[in-house]
C-alpha cells in the first residue's frame, strides 16, 4: 500500500468513524434529554429509536434546497461548508493521525485551536448571506460570543501545557498516566468547560441559535441538507471536543483492563452527558451577561490559572491541586453569588426612587 | 416523483429507503394560532411525548415538513399562512387542527375569519374537533407518516399532478 | 342576587361633580351610571379621577344606542362608556357619553389615563368613533383596509361569513404593514410620526446608522400565540417596541350579538382559552345580575373550585413559557404532567379538556362526581410539592435569576395609569385583587390571601404566580371541603332568557387580571351588546414602557412574564 492509499483509507476511516459518533451523540441527547424531562425520546424507529437520526438525516436530504430571494447566493450556498469543514479537518490534529498519515503536529493542541477558529467564519457568513435580521443577529452573536470565549478556553488549556511541558496531544495523554490533570488542574478544567460550552452553542450559551428569541438563529434560512450540514456539524463538535477534554484532563486512552478506545469512548460519552445534563437544567444567558462572564471571570480567572500553575509546578503536585482546588471552589462561589445577586442593585435603585418620588407610602390604586 | 423505468432498478430501492425515513421523521413547524395551540402543545409534553414517533417540533418554516394549522385564522392572519407555506422546503403538507382551521367552526359567520385555510393552501389531513384531543393530533401525524411510508404524495403534489403544466414530461 | 330597585339619584350631587347629569340610575350591586357630554367629558373624568379618587380606568367601550333609549333621549347613534373604579371602597361608576349619529366624535382621555390610548383605538376601529387630539388613531385589530366599523348595528354579517374571494384577495396581499411613518388613514393623520416611527427612525446622526427594525411575529416561538411585537433595535438593545394584535381578532364580542345568552358561553371559553371558567363565570355573573337570577350555594362554591383549578392550569401554561421564552426547556415539561391530571379532573366533571361550556344561569351544567372530588382533594393535598418542584427549577436557579431579576421593572403608578391588573399588578405591590375586594360567587365564605411582591420586575410576576399557584390550591381545596349539599343549578331558569333592558357590568379575577363582562340588553332573547373587559389587553399595552432599553433577551422574558393570551387580547 502506498502511501497515499494509506492516508485516504484512513481518512475514510476516520470520517466514517467521527460520522458514526455524530449520530449516536444525536440519539443520546435525544433519548437523555427525554427521560430527564420524563418521557421516553424516540422510541418506533429502530430499537429505542436507535435509527431517528438516520431517518431525519436522510429526509433532509430529500427535501427541497432553498436559497431565500435577497440572499446572497453563493455565500449562502458555501456556509455550511465553511462551518462544517473545520469540524472535520480538526481531526487531522488529534493523535493517532500519527498511526494514519506518519507525521504529527509537535504543536497539535495549538492547531486544534486554529483550525476551530474557523467555525464561526462558517456561522457568521450564514447569518449574513441569509438576507434575514434573525439570522443576522445570530450570526453577530456567535462570532462575538467564540471569539471572546477562544482566549479563556486557550490560556486554561496552557495550565494542561505547562504542566505536560509539551503541546503535542501524544505527551499530554502520556503524562497523565499516574494521575489525570482533572486532580493537578480543576480549576483549569471549570473555565475550560464554561468556555467549552459557549464555544459549542450548547445551553446556557446558546446564543446563536436561541429558538425563544431567534426562531432558530443563523440557521433560520436554512433547509435540505445545508442545514443538516449545521446539524451535524454542531453534534460532531460536541462529540469533538468533549473528546478533546477527555485527553486534556481526563487521561485519554489511559486506564485499566479495557483497550484505550473504550476508555477514551466511555470518559467522551461521560462528559456529554454531562453537557447534556447542563442543557436539561439551565435557562440561558443573556447576550450581554455572555460577554461578561466570559471577559470580566473566565479571562482572568484562566490567567490566574496560568499563575498558580506556575507556582505550582516550582512546589509541587500537593500544592498545586490545593490550590486549584481553592480557587475553582471561589469561582463556584463567585458565580453562584452573582446569580443569586442579580439584579439586586437595580431593584433597589428602582424602591429608593420610588419612594423619593412618594415621598413614603403604599400607592393606592 | 415516481419511479423512473429505465433506471428502476437503482431508483426503486432508494425510493423505497426515502419513504422509510419520510415515515419515521416529521417535523411540524409550529403554526399555533389560537385555542387548538394549547393542545398542540400538550402533544409535546411528558403524557404524550411526540418524539417516540420521531416528530420533533421546529421553529422555521425552512426545515418543518408539515404545517399544523392550530387555530382560527382571520383576514389579518392570512398572509403570513401563505407566506409561511411558502417558505416550507418541498415535500411539504398541511394539517388543519380543528373546526376553526377546516371551516371557521363556531366563528364561521365572522366578518373577519377565514372558512377553512383550505382556501389558501392545500391541506392534507383535516382533524375535526374543538378543540381535538391531543390523541387526534398524534394520530393525524401517524396517518401522514404512514401515508409517507407507503409513498403517497402530498396534496399539494397531487394538486400539481392534476395541473396541466406539470404533467407534460419528455416521456408524455 | 337579586337587583336592588334601580334608584334615581342625582349623580353630581352623590360624586360631587359638576357635569353628571341627573338622569342617573343607581344599578345593582352598587353601580352607578352617570351621563355626562363630549364637552365635559375629560373635565368630569378628570375630577373624578383627582377629586374622587376614581383612579382604576376599568372600561372604556361603546354601545350602539339601544333604539327604545334612543327615541326617549332623542340622539340615536353610539354611546361611549366608560367605567371608573375607586380602590377605597370599591364601587365602580360608569359615565357614558351619548354621541350623535353625524358627529361621532369625542376627545381623547388618553391624556388622563395613557392606557386609554390603545382602548380608544379599538373602539375607533369597531364603532368608527373618532377621538379628537389621540396621537396615533389606527385601526388596531383589523386589517388597515377592511372598510366599515363591524360593531355598528348596520354592519350585518353575512350568514356564510367570508367569502373565498376576500379571502384569497387578503391573501395575496402583502403581510408586513411597516411602522414607516404617519398613520395609514386615521382621521386624525397628520404630518408627525407615531410615536413608535417617531422613536424608531432617528438613527444615530454621528455613525448615520439606522435602526434595526425587527418585526417579532406573529409566527414566532415565544410570542405566546399570534402576538406581533416592532421592535426598533439599536445592535441588541432595544430603542423602542410596540405590539400590533388582532391576528386572532375572531368576531366574538359581534357573534354573541346574534346568540342567545346561554350559547355565549361557547363563545367566553374560547376568548380566554387557558382559562375558560372564567370568562364564562363573568358572563353568568353579569347576565344573573341583568335577569334576577340566583344561584344555588352549591353552584358557587363549584364555580370557585373551577375558577381556582383553572388557575392552576394557566399558570402551568405560563410557567411552562416562562421557562420555554428564557430557554429552559424542562420548566414545559414538569408543568405539564401536573396540568394534564387537573385537565383530567375537567374531562371527567364537564366532558370537555378545554372548552367546557359548564356553566349555566343559576349554576352549573352537571354536578361533580363524587370520585373525582376525591381525586382531587388527594391530588390537592400533594400541590405543594408539585410547586416545590417547579421551584427548584427555576427560582433559585442563578442563570434564571440574572435573567429575570431588574429586568422589566413595573411602576405602580404605570400599573395604575396603563388599567393593569392581576398578578402583574400585584408583583408591582398595587394590591388589588377582584375575589377579595369585591367577592362574587362563595369568594365571601373562602377567604383569599392576596400574594404580593414589592419591585414589579420579571423575578417578582414569577413569585407572585408562583405563589398564586400555592393559595389557588388552598382555595380549591376548602372549596372542595367546605362544599355545601343541595342542587347544582337553581330551579326554574328557562333556555331562552330575556332580561330587562339595561346594562350590567361585572368583574372576576382572571388568571391574568380583571376580567369584566359589560353586557346591555334590549329586552331580547340576545345580548344587545356584549364587551370582554381583558385584563391581557392592559397588561401588553403597558410592555413597550418595560422593554425600552433592554436586549433581545429580555423581550421574551418579559413578554413571558406578562402572560398575554390572544384570544382574550383580540377576541
Amino acid at each position: 500500500m502506498s502511501d497515499v492509499t494509506r492516508v485516504l483509507f484512513g481518512i475514510v476511516v476516520l470520517v466514517v468513524i467521527v460520522l458514526i459518533n455524530t449520530v449516536v451523540v444525536m440519539w443520546v441527547e435525544r433519548k437523555l434529554l427525554g427521560h430527564l424531562q420524563s418521557r421516553l425520546g424516540p422510541m418506533r424507529t429502530g430499537y429505542h429509536g436507535a435509527l431517528q437520526p438516520f431517518a431525519d438525516a436522510l429526509k433532509l436530504l430529500g427535501k427541497e434546497d432553498l436559497t431565500p430571494a435577497g440572499a446572497s447566493r453563493t455565500l449562502f450556498l458555501i456556509a455550511p461548508l465553511i462551518a462544517f469543514a473545520p469540524s472535520l479537518l480538526i481531526y487531522s490534529a488529534m493523535p493517532w493521525v500519527e498511526q494514519i498519515a506518519g507525521f504529527s503536529f509537535d504543536v497539535g493542541i495549538f492547531m486544534l485551536f486554529a483550525i476551530a477558529a474557523a467555525f464561526p467564519v462558517g456561522i457568521l457568513v450564514a447569518g449574513w448571506a441569509s438576507h434575514n435580521k434573525y439570522s443576522l443577529i445570530g450570526g453577530f452573536r456567535s462570532a462575538a460570543q467564540q471569539i471572546s470565549y477562544e482566549v479563556p478556553m486557550i490560556i486554561a488549556a496552557m495550565g494542561v501545557v505547562m504542566l505536560a511541558e509539551s503541546m503535542k496531544l501524544e505527551t499530554i495523554v502520556e503524562r497523565q498516566e499516574t494521575l489525570w490533570n482533572i486532580v493537578t488542574q480543576p480549576f483549569a478544567f471549570l473555565v475550560f468547560f464554561i468556555a467549552l460550552l459557549a464555544e459549542l452553542n450548547r445551553v446556557p450559551f446558546d446564543m446563536p441559535e436561541a429558538e425563544s428569541e431567534l426562531v432558530a438563529g443563523f440557521n433560520t434560512e436554512y433547509s435540505s441538507m445545508r442545514f443538516a450540514l449545521f446539524f451535524v456539524a454542531e453534534y460532531m463538535n460536541v462529540f469533538t471536543w468533549s473528546l478533546i477534554c477527555v485527553l486534556l484532563f481526563f487521561g485519554g486512552w489511559s486506564g485499566p483492563v479495557l483497550p484505550g478506545i473504550v476508555w477514551l469512548l466511555i470518559k467522551t460519552y461521560a462528559l456529554i452527558c454531562v453537557i447534556i445534563w447542563i442543557r436539561g437544567t439551565f435557562p440561558r444567558v443573556r447576550v450581554d451577561q455572555l460577554m461578561e462572564v466570559g471577559w470580566k471571570l473566565l479571562i482572568p480567572a484562566s490567567l490566574l490559572n496560568l499563575l498558580i500553575t506556575a507556582a505550582g509546578v516550582i512546589t509541587g503536585t500537593f500544592g498545586l491541586v490545593v490550590a486549584e482546588l481553592a480557587a475553582a471552589a471561589a469561582l463556584v462561589w463567585i458565580v453562584s453569588r452573582i446569580g443569586a445577586r442579580a439584579g439586586d442593585r437595580t431593584r433597589e435603585a428602582a424602591l429608593a426612587a420610588r419612594s423619593d418620588a412618594a415621598s413614603g407610602g403604599a400607592v393606592s390604586p | 416523483m415516481g419511479v423512473d423505468e429505465r433506471s428502476g432498478v437503482l431508483v426503486a430501492p432508494l425510493q423505497q429507503l426515502m419513504n422509510w425515513a419520510r415515515g419515521h421523521s416529521m417535523w411540524p413547524m409550529t403554526f399555533g394560532t389560537a385555542c387548538c395551540a394549547i393542545e398542540m402543545m400538550t402533544v409535546g409534553s411528558a403524557r404524550y411525548d411526540t418524539d417516540r414517533f420521531g416528530i420533533f417540533f421546529r421553529n422555521s418554516p425552512r426545515q418543518a415538513d408539515c404545517m399544523i394549522v392550530s387555530g382560527t385564522i382571520n383576514l389579518k392572519m392570512v398572509p403570513r399562512l401563505k407566506l409561511l407555506y411558502e417558505q416550507m422546503a418541498e415535500p411539504k403538507y398541511v394539517i388543519a387542527m380543528g373546526s376553526c382551521a377546516i371551516g371557521g367552526g363556531p366563528f364561521a359567520q365572522g366578518y373577519n375569519v377565514v372558512n377553512g385555510v383550505d382556501i389558501v393552501v392545500p391541506v392534507d389531513i383535516y382533524i375535526p374537533g374543538c378543540p381535538p384531543r391531543p390523541e387526534a393530533l398524534i394520530h393525524a401525524l401517524l396517518t401522514l407518516m404512514e401515508r409517507n411510508a407507503a409513498g403517497e404524495r402530498s396534496a399539494a403534489e397531487a394538486a400539481l399532478a392534476h395541473a396541466p403544466v406539470r404533467s407534460a414530461g419528455p416521456s408524455a | 342576587m337579586t337587583p336592588a330597585a334601580p334608584t334615581v339619584v342625582d349623580a353630581g350631587a352623590l360624586w360631587g361633580v359638576e357635569g353628571l347629569e341627573a338622569h342617573d340610575v343607581l344599578g345593582p350591586g352598587g353601580l352607578a351610571t352617570a351621563l355626562t357630554s363630549p364637552e365635559r367629558l375629560v373635565s368630569t373624568l378628570e375630577r373624578l379621577r383627582d377629586e374622587r379618587g376614581f383612579t382604576h380606568l376599568t372600561l372604556l367601550t361603546a354601545r350602539e344606542c339601544v333604539p327604545e333609549d334612543a327615541q326617549e333621549t332623542d340622539t340615536g347613534g353610539v354611546d361611549l362608556v366608560y367605567g371608573l373604579s375607586r380602590h377605597s371602597d370599591h364601587t365602580t361608576v360608569i359615565v357614558t357619553v351619548p354621541l350623535a349619529e353625524d358627529a361621532l366624535c369625542a376627545p381623547t382621555i388618553s391624556c388622563l389615563w395613557p392606557g386609554a390610548n390603545p382602548l380608544e383605538r379599538e373602539v375607533y376601529d369597531l364603532f368608527g368613533v373618532v377621538f379628537e387630539g389621540h396621537p396615533d388613531l389606527t385601526r388596531i385589530v383589523l386589517r388597515d383596509d377592511f372598510v366599515g366599523h363591524p360593531l355598528r348595528k348596520s354592519f350585518e354579517l353575512s350568514p356564510d361569513g367570508v367569502s373565498a374571494e376576500e379571502v384569497l384577495a387578503a391573501a395575496a396581499t402583502h403581510g408586513d404593514i411597516l411602522p414607516d411613518g404617519a398613520s395609514p388613514e386615521g382621521p386624525c393623520a397628520t404630518d408627525q410620526l407615531s410615536p413608535f416611527a417617531a422613536a424608531a427612525l432617528p438613527g444615530d446622526p454621528e455613525l448615520r446608522s439606522e435602526r434595526l427594525i425587527l418585526n417579532m411575529g406573529p409566527q414566532h416561538p415565544s410570542m405566546h400565540g399570534v402576538l406581533h411585537l416592532w421592535l426598533a433595535l439599536d445592535g441588541e438593545q432595544v430603542v423602542a417596541a410596540q405590539p400590533t394584535h388582532g391576528y386572532l381578532h375572531r368576531c366574538i364580542e359581534k357573534l354573541c350579538e346574534a346568540r342567545t345568552y346561554r350559547a355565549c358561553t361557547t363563545l367566553m371559553d374560547r376568548c380566554d382559552y387557558v382559562s375558560g371558567f372564567q370568562t364564562e363565570l363573568a358572563l353568568m355573573l353579569a347576565l344573573e345580575e341583568l335577569a334576577g337570577i340566583e344561584t344555588t350555594p352549591k353552584a358557587d362554591y363549584i364555580r370557585v373550585l373551577m375558577s381556582e383549578l383553572v388557575r392552576i392550569t394557566s399558570h402551568h401554561t405560563w410557567y411552562a413559557a416562562a421557562g420555554l421564552d428564557t430557554g429552559a426547556l424542562t420548566p414545559f415539561l414538569y408543568a405539564f404532567i401536573d396540568r394534564e391530571l387537573i385537565v383530567d379532573f375537567f374531562e371527567e366533571v364537564t366532558g370537555a379538556r378545554m372548552m367546557f361550556n359548564y356553566l349555566r344561569p343559576g349554576g352549573v351544567k352537571d354536578d361533580i362526581p363524587p370520585a373525582s372530588a376525591a381525586r382531587m382533594l388527594d391530588y390537592l393535598k400533594g400541590f405543594d410539592r408539585a410547586v416545590d418542584e417547579y421551584e427548584a427549577l427555576l427560582t433559585n436557579n442563578e442563570v434564571f435569576r440574572a435573567r429575570t431579576r431588574g429586568i422589566g421593572i413595573l411602576e405602580p403608578r404605570d400599573a395604575v395609569a396603563y388599567g393593569v391588573t392581576g398578578p402583574m399588578a400585584r408583583a408591582s405591590g398595587v394590591d388589588i385583587d377582584v375575589r377579595r375586594d369585591e367577592p362574587y360567587s362563595a369568594y365571601d365564605r373562602i377567604p383569599v390571601n392576596v400574594a404580593l411582591a414589592e419591585v414589579g420586575d420579571t423575578f417578582d410576576r414569577y413569585t407572585v404566580r408562583i405563589a398564586e399557584m400555592r393559595e389557588s390550591a388552598r382555595i380549591a381545596r376548602a372549596a372542595l371541603e367546605g362544599m355545601p349539599e343541595g342542587p347544582h343549578v337553581a330551579e326554574g331558569v328557562g333556555r331562552v332568557i330575556r332580561p330587562p333592558r339595561g346594562a350590567a357590568f361585572r368583574k372576576v379575577e382572571s388568571s391574568r387580571g380583571e376580567l369584566g363582562i359589560y353586557v346591555v340588553s334590549d329586552g331580547g332573547p340576545q345580548p344587545w351588546r356584549l364587551k370582554v373587559r381583558s385584563p391581557a389587553f392592559s397588561n401588553l399595552h403597558v410592555a413597550p414602557l418595560l422593554l425600552e432599553g433592554l436586549r433581545i433577551g429580555d423581550v421574551v422574558a418579559v413578554l413571558g412574564s406578562v402572560d398575554v393570551v390572544m384570544g382574550e387580547i383580540d377576541r
